[in-house]
């Protein structure tokens, strides 16, 4: 086992450092011009068949 | 969020560097910290103070930073993960976690770092139980609580050694 130099070593996270500083961006730490956010729209009934989503409200908001 | 009534400036300071900052009265510290100010290292888990990974040190306490309002922040002082770093490097605690293989994900990193900087500036020696009663605000659901563990009595070892 000690004839190897990596396997069976500890070696440190490369992006450790970055997390430990609070530099690593998270997917969540981004910003966007113009950026839109999804919403979850869950069904207020717990067996439904969905015949129409309306959207037009999501969609006015583009602008 | 909601805007709540007219906004209020307030001044704070975090990671010894002075803001003012216009907020609406129902903006969290967290949101200030993140949306306001940048500061992303500051990560919001629950946002119902469940998780401890906005936890901050404000006027040297660590609080979950989702549930103080910015108003509170007035004129106090904040600590964020931003502000371990000096210009001699990482914080011992960050060296030490980074070396103990202490960070997976690295989301419940920054509230891990200041629940126990707070923790060994009270307590340079803490027992393993502790540490755990110290950081058991703080979930890691990458699981690697033994080596948090250790890294924090690591640190713990190496900035008593060096104050005395």
């Amino acid at each position: 086992m000690s004839d190897y130099s990596v396997i069976n070593s500890r070696a440190p996270r490369i992006d450790a450092p970055d997390k430990a500083t609070g530099r690593a961006m998270f997917i969540d730490d981004f910003t966007m011009p113009g950026m839109l956010y999804g919403v979850l729209l869950q069904s207020p009934l717990a067996h439904g068949r969905i015949l129409d989503i309306d959207t037009s409200r999501a969609e006015n908001s583009l602008e | 969020m909601e805007k709540m009534g007219m906004k209020q400036l307030i001044s704070l300071k975090v990671n010894d560097r002075q803001y003012e900052v216009a907020v609406y009265v129902n903006r969290t510290l967290a949101d200030l910290i993140r949306y306001d100010l940048g500061l992303t290292g500051t990560k919001k888990g629950c946002e119902v103070g469940e998780c401890g990974s906005c936890t901050v040190i404000l006027d040297g306490k660590p609080v979950n930073s989702c549930l103080v309002l910015a108003v509170q922040a007035r004129e106090r002082e904040v600590l964020t993960v931003e502000g371990l770093e000096t210009e001699n490097g990482l914080h011992p605690l960050q060296a030490a976690f980074v070396e103990k293989g202490a960070i997976q994900c690295g989301f419940c990193t920054s509230g891990m770092l200041l629940s126990s900087k707070s923790l060994l500036e009270k307590n340079p020696n803490p027992s393993e139980n502790e540490i755990r009663t110290a950081i058991s605000g703080n979930l890691c659901r990458c699981t690697g609580y033994q080596k948090i563990v250790e890294a924090i009595q690591q640190a713990g070892k190496e900035m008593s050694g060096k104050l005395s």
